[in-house]
């Protein structure tokens, strides 16, 4: 015990330096552990916000493929469909169709439109009527989302870009990657659960 | 001087570099950022899984549904006793049965609630996957609908539940449906604005010709519901007020014990009489060659079979021979309806041979047989309703729609005794599970 510490004060007490090819060895070592730590940081730093941003437009893709998912279960009927926006009349629990207080389901027309900049879903009577739009989503590689299904003769055609009344939609989200690598893509697709053969009104 | 003061004094006169420590606090930071993108890439993980969940608490949810469903299109009820498919009796608060029923589906499980009424059924299903559920609501209508009894020809005039068949030369005049395929075969005509063919079916083979495309679909029939038609009917009037002609009436033609009735060749029997209501009720009815049941213009007459099990198993409990006929004695409104009960457990089968006729198109008329195979042979011919377990036209034998047909009623059979519950509304329940099984629809 009394010979660790007389060592461990001879050595405090030590004056000795290194030598001049250590300091040289010990700086460029030190040099490139810096420089690595440096590039990790640099890439972590670079690349969280990137990040961050397809987390957001993952959230951002999947509530809206919710959104639009339960309503057209609910949907009754197709007024208008293409690939880039689709008007239907679905159940939407709500106490006026366009309010914004929440009541049992009531039968509105909902109408999602996209664009390049954004989607927007109004709620509107399905008399008519102004609505109440809000906006879904922004940055989506395009605008064209939609896809359709019908029944001929017995048999189903799908992927068609328009259709009257179709029994089933395909959704379809794309979204860049911010990093310009491969976009990210949603698919979805959902069958109208009070589909009815009514023509369009 | 202090001890502190020596020992600030020793380390900043020490040559060290800060290389160590540089490369720690870089190394922590790159490690934060680096926690920071995992933690995000968790976070979507997570919202991935949270999708899977909920589509599969969906799905159990429908699950529940489904079950429901073909618990009431598989089980009779009765009035006062509608709950009986989901194991209860009569409907409590709130017109719901008040036993909820549960069942598990692959790593989830469903509880529904069901609220019978005469003409729809309410049910209330929530799916449970991992902890996260989905509540949807059907009201499932009636496919026949209606309160006062079901009609099974609304749809189609011929319906045969496992299949339709059209031999060489045969034809079809009318609308079609079935849980199968339509069978056309060289040179047959299906002449239909609607053909109903089970999901995955279609005309198979299709060398003949129809005028419409097939619609895929299903198709059920109530089975028939005899009431005490055995004991209590108009037999009593044959060979008394409905005059047998061309035979004589010993026990070897009508037997009202055994209820077999035989009609020899030229023979004929003339039933009811115009403006009134009779049902008759037999175990075996046979037509020989150009016998005849006539049929009092202006009269409502029901022929009921017994089932194999009431009738010695038999099995054939109605038969045409060539050139027989039951047909209306005149012009006036006659309204008749075989009905033939026929067994889940014992085949039965109903044959028309060559240029047998069942009716004129001009009146009403429907054969109603949902667990009967019904065969038609060269040039017989039927005109009004036809449903059966399955159709065979043969060949030069035909089917003609009447125009009364789907105003049939099935006798006996309100719409709750009734199969063929359709989904009609779905909605997708925001509100979370309610606490109270007497409204379980709250909220939807």
């Amino acid at each position: 015990m009394l010979c660790a510490l007389q060592w461990i004060r001879r050595r405090l007490s030590d004056e000795r330096g290194f030598t001049f090819p250590e300091l040289i060895v010990a700086t460029m070592m030190g040099m490139l552990a810096i420089a690595g730590a440096m590039m990790i940081l640099q890439i972590a730093v670079r690349a969280q916000p990137q990040a961050l941003e397809r987390s957001g437009q993952i959230q951002q893709a999947r509530a809206l493929i919710e959104t639009v998912s339960r309503e057209l279960r609910q949907g009754a009927s197709i007024q208008g469909a293409s690939t880039t926006g689709l008007t239907i009349d679905t159940y939407v629990n709500r106490n006026t169709c366009g309010g914004t207080g929440t009541g049992p389901s009531i039968l509105c027309r909902v109408t999602y439109a996209c664009t390049a900049a954004s989607c927007t879903r109004t709620e509107s009577s399905v008399s008519g009527g102004a609505g109440r739009t809000t906006e879904l989503a922004r940055g989506l590689l395009a605008p064209s989302i939609f896809s359709y299904c019908i029944e001929q003769a017995g048999a189903p055609s799908c992927g068609l870009s328009a259709a009257t009344n179709p029994s089933y939609v395909g959704i379809r989200l794309a979204y860049s990657n911010p990093d310009g690598g491969e976009s990210v893509t949603f698919d979805d697709g959902v069958a109208l659960r009070n589909h009815t053969s009514e023509a369009p009104l | 001087m202090t001890g502190t003061d020596a020992t600030r004094r020793t380390l900043f006169g020490q040559e060290h570099g800060f290389a160590l420590p540089t490369v720690m606090l870089a190394m922590i930071a790159a490690f934060g950022m680096a926690t920071a993108a995992v933690v995000a890439s968790v976070g979507a993980q997570r919202g991935s899984i949270r999708d899977q969940q909920t589509k599969a608490a969906f799905a159990a949810a429908e699950a529940g549904v489904n079950h429901a469903l073909l618990r009431y299109n598989r089980i009779p009820t009765a009035a006062g006793a509608t709950c009986v498919p989901v194991g209860g009796s009569a409907p409590g608060a709130g017109g719901w049965c008040s036993a909820g029923t549960s069942g598990q589906i692959d790593r989830g499980s469903y509880s529904y609630w069901v609220r019978p009424t005469e003409t729809e059924l309410e049910v209330v299903s929530v799916g449970e996957v991992d902890g996260v559920t989905r509540r949807v609501e059907v009201e499932a209508k009636s496919a026949q609908g209606t309160t006062e009894g079901t009609r099974p020809f609304s749809f189609a005039s011929v319906v045969g539940l496992d299949g339709i068949s059209l031999s060489a030369k045969a034809s079809i005049h009318a609308d079609v449906a079935t849980n199968g395929d339509i069978a056309l075969s060289s040179k047959s005509l299906l002449d239909c604005s609607y053909a109903g063919v089970g999901y995955g079916r279609g005309y198979n083979p299709s060398v003949g010709s129809a005028t419409c495309s097939p619609t895929q679909g299903e198709v059920s029939l109530p089975p028939v519901n005899s009431g005490d038609v055995m004991t209590n009917n108009s037999n009593g009037r044959i060979c008394n007020l409905d005059p047998m002609l061309g035979q004589t009436c010993s026990s070897t033609y009508w037997n009202p014990t055994t209820k077999r009735l035989s009609l020899k060749s030229g023979a004929s029997l003339t039933l009811g009489s115009a403006g009134g209501e009779f049902n008759y009720a037999f175990c075996k009815l046979t037509l020989n060659a150009n016998s005849y049941i006539n049929i009092t213009a202006g009269a409502k007459v029901r022929i009921y079979f017994g089932t194999p099990e009431e009738c010695g198993n038999e099995s054939t409990p109605l038969v045409l021979a060539s050139g027989s006929r039951i047909q209306p004695t005149g012009s006036g409104a006659t309204d008749v309806a075989i009905l033939i009960p026929g067994s889940d457990a014992r085949a039965t089968t109903t044959s028309l041979s060559a240029d047998a006729l069942l009716f004129e198109c001009d009146q009403s008329f429907v054969l109603y047989a949902p667990r009967t195979a019904v065969t038609l042979n060269s040039r017989s011919h039927i005109c009004g309703g036809v449903a059966a377990k399955s159709i065979m036209v043969n060949v030069d034998a035909s089917i003609t729609a009447s125009n009364t047909a789907a105003n049939f009623e099935l006798p006996n059979t309100a719409s709750h005794y009734s199969v063929g519950y359709t989904p009609g509304s779905f909605i997708e329940c925001a509100a979370a599970m309610p606490v109270s099984p007497s409204a379980p629809d709250a909220g939807c």
